[in-house]
């Protein structure tokens, strides 16, 4: 192999070993649910054994004032990370005794989506109205924080 | 001389392939790559789910067949055991990280009486699957 390559090989390799100081991560609890999915709820007909065929059991149960509400959880993370000190052990070796933890430099950016959505029953577990707790805008990842 | 040629493409190929599969290996190892498994709570037996009869089951014989619950609320004044189960596949390979979580959840309904009026439990998600590649859907 060139000299060239074999440096830029080496390069590399000697990156990855300091633990990856790029990763994109995502974390994905249950399935998403739409506007789309929950169309069939009409309040003051839709049964509280209707909502479970269509969206399965929930997550959660409560009780309100008004009646029993079901919560159904879900979660779509994304974050992009960079460690802009990773390297520098390669250029001043005298770094690599001090902790890894205490020379990061990282940037993190992302986004969560919208984490829940609820359905509100009367006393006849007969469905009131619903909602999403949180609709935000699509998770992405985001490369600059600033 | 052609045939030393040959003999030196071959080679030099080899050599490249080992290096290859040694990078490979080595980034692999090196970087952490990684694939982990968790699970949360014990999974649902559908027979089990099936011999809690409504108007006749018991609070006791519920805890005695499924086990103690996970969470007692009160909804709608009825009381009701909670059982959830959660899995979770994550897979990391080298800049790449995706984790995947699925939770399954039982209800059993009581009344004044402690007898079971309900059971609500879905059809059975499919497992999460183990993936790497965080994009797409």
């Amino acid at each position: 192999m060139q000299r060239p390559g074999l440096l830029g090989l080496l390069l590399v390799l000697s990156l990855l070993a300091l633990g990856c100081p790029i990763r994109w991560e995502r974390i994905t609890l249950n399935h998403q649910i739409g506007a789309e999915d929950v169309s069939f709820i009409e309040p003051g007909r839709t049964t509280f054994a209707q909502v479970l065929s269509k969206l399965g059991v929930p997550d959660q149960l409560k009780d309100s004032e008004i009646g029993p509400i079901a919560q159904y959880d879900f979660l779509d993370v994304k974050e992009f990370k960079v460690d802009l000190l990773s390297g520098l052990p390669l250029l001043l070796p005298a770094v690599a005794v001090v902790p890894s933890s205490y020379r990061q430099l990282e940037l993190e950016g992302g986004r969560v989506g919208s984490d829940h959505f609820r359905v509100f029953f009367d006393s006849n577990w007969i469905a009131q109205g619903y909602a999403f707790e949180v609709h935000s805008r699509p998770t992405e990842y985001v490369l600059w924080p600033f | 001389m052609g045939r030393n040629n040959d003999s030196s493409r071959v080679g030099m190929r080899v050599i490249a392939s080992m290096v290859l599969v040694t990078v490979l290996w080595t980034v692999g190892t090196v970087t952490g790559c990684a694939f982990v498994r968790g699970k949360y709570g014990d999974q649902f037996d559908p027979a089990d789910v099936e011999s809690i009869k409504k108007g006749v089951s018991t609070r006791t014989e519920v805890a005695a067949r499924l086990g103690a619950p996970d969470r007692i609320i009160e909804v709608n004044e009825h009381e009701i055991f909670q059982y959830y189960h959660y899995d979770m596949k994550s897979g990391t390979v080298l800049f790449f990280s995706r984790t995947n979580i699925k939770g399954q959840d039982l209800y059993v309904f009581f009344n004044k009486d402690g007898v079971v009026t309900d059971v609500a439990f879905g059809k059975p998600k499919p497992p999460p699957k183990f993936q790497f590649w965080p994009f797409g859907d």
